[in-house]
């Protein structure tokens, strides 16, 4: 290698060694900003036998089951073939966005049937869900469910 | 080494060397697809794909530009520099099968161009979380398609190594844009640390091995040469260059290699034509200095490729007194013929 070159490869590397710790560090703490929860396979989960309430739309039905034991689960049916090859379900209190303090309820992808466990905290009334296309960033369905 | 272009100049290493890069790949795919399997047995056919070549681009990539610096720590790893390239060219092809088959899952299914839509469906460029981290995939697999389809020695001849090493060096700016794809893309949905664990140890290793050979490099560049006398400056001992070996000296800025061969030293520019290379670090075969990373080949005493190539390095002049070498570092026109210095065994 000539001089020039390895002077090239140097200031890369100065620079490299300069930006990409704080690039990293700052994807780190972003993270942080939603909450989740362990994705459950549909397969693994048995469907609750009482139907709280539920709601629909063209292309999805979306019913919270729960049974004796005060155990609650949201049952995500697809109507059609989503458009988005996936999409994330979150419970969301007042926020627009998932990242306005929403909890992650679970992955929707292009299966028939989704089951996932759902906690409600004493005194909630309405349950209102988001359904969010996280390539495009964009909000597909905002869900009210009303016991 | 090729008097004419071919696509690529086959011999018995390279088939060796290339059979063992698709062996790898080819396992690397098969486990990476088994374990998803096992641990996610809903992993649909497009994520296994789109995953498991991200997996091993990102690997590649990685194992690339370690080669550089582990060959300069130990020339043990020289072998794996042969044939880099092919490492390059096989890299950015699992990356383009990647990039292409993400476009058409996330973006070809509406009625926006698929480029299009890439770039205009998430604008948050102020947002970290929700950064368009496909934009930064996008720009690094343009970067790495220009290095891989420039890779050939054609491109090296006519764009000329300065042009073409510095294109090259554009990797750097592919690898932070990878980093960041990665980091603002998938981590942000699979947050298990491990991910981030494996990100961060790559990283760091790769930065960790430039910074200790770039200082290694540095230091060798910065040892002052004072004794001067007609022009000439003391380097060393005879004894301290070992036969049909060279070693190394920076002087006024230029590198200049000092070889041990048939009872003689000669002085050549350390700096190979084909790529760079430090010859150097070579060794004299078949009576020619070869350059450890490709093999090029020069006499050592007149600094040209032997017939019917054409390739030429500027060469010096050397002697001895007692049995300390000296060298001029005024170089002579590429290809000039030069005595060298005899050595004395019965001294």
């Amino acid at each position: 290698m000539t001089k020039a070159i390895r002077t090239k490869h140097i200031v890369a590397w100065i620079i490299l060694s300069l930006v990409l710790p704080p690039a990293i560090g700052k994807a780190i703490v972003v993270l942080k900003k939603i909450e989740r929860q362990k994705f459950v396979e549909a397969e693994s989960v048995k469907r609750l036998p009482i139907l709280v309430t539920s709601a629909s739309d063209s292309n999805y039905e979306v019913s919270l089951l729960a049974d004796t034991s005060n155990n609650y689960q949201i049952e995500w049916v697809n109507k059609e073939v989503p458009n988005q090859p996936s999409a994330i379900l979150y419970k969301t209190n007042s926020g627009e966005t998932p990242l306005d303090g929403a909890i992650e309820i679970g992955r929707v992808e292009t299966k028939p049937v989704y089951y996932f466990p759902y906690k409600i905290e004493t005194g909630e009334q309405e349950q209102r869900l988001l359904l969010y296309d996280i390539i495009h960033h964009t909000v597909l369905a905002k869900i009210n469910l009303k016991p | 080494m090729s008097v004419s272009y071919q696509a690529v100049g086959w011999n018995r290493q390279k088939r060796i060397y290339d059979f063992i890069l698709l062996g790898f790949c080819f396992i690397y795919l098969v486990l990476f697809i088994t374990f998803t399997l096992v641990f996610n047995p809903e992993a649909t056919f497009e994520t296994l794909l789109i995953r498991s070549t991200s997996t091993l681009a990102l690997l590649l990539l990685h194992l690339i530009l370690c080669i550089g610096p582990l060959c300069r720590i130990s020339p043990k790893f020289l072998p794996l520099l042969y044939n880099r390239r092919h490492v390059g060219v096989t890299m950015f092809c699992f990356a383009a099968v990647h990039g292409i088959f993400s476009i058409i899952q996330f973006h070809a299914l509406g009625d926006i161009n698929p480029i299009v839509s890439l770039f205009t469906s998430n604008t948050r460029f102020d947002a970290a979380a929700s950064f368009p981290f496909q934009a930064l995939g996008f720009v690094a697999l343009l970067i790495l398609f220009l290095m891989a389809i420039t890779s050939h020695d054609f491109w090296l001849h006519h764009l000329t190594p300065k042009v073409w090493k510095t294109l090259h060096i554009m990797v750097y700016l592919a690898y932070f844009l990878v980093i960041m794809h990665v980091m603002l893309g998938v981590i942000q949905y699979e947050t298990h640390p491990v991910y981030i664990v494996i990100i961060i140890a790559g990283t760091l290793t790769t930065g960790v091995l430039h910074v200790i050979t770039g200082i290694k490099e540095h230091i060798k560049d910065r040892k002052r040469f004072r004794l001067e006398q007609d022009g000439f400056v003391k380097v060393c001992g005879i004894d301290e260059i070992e036969e049909d070996r060279a070693k190394m000296f920076c002087i006024d800025n230029e590198r200049i290699a000092v070889y041990k061969t048939q009872q003689k030293l000669f002085a050549v520019n350390n700096v190979c034509k084909h790529q760079n290379g430090p010859l150097g670090e070579g060794k004299v075969i078949d009576g020619c200095i070869t350059c450890p990373w490709h093999g090029y080949q020069y006499l050592p005493q007149n600094g040209s490729s032997p017939p019917p190539f054409k390739e030429k390095v500027s060469t010096y002049d050397v002697k001895i007194e007692g049995s300390e070498v000296w060298l001029n570092p005024r170089a002579y026109p590429e290809g000039t013929e030069r005595p060298g210095a005899i050595i004395d065994i019965t001294k």
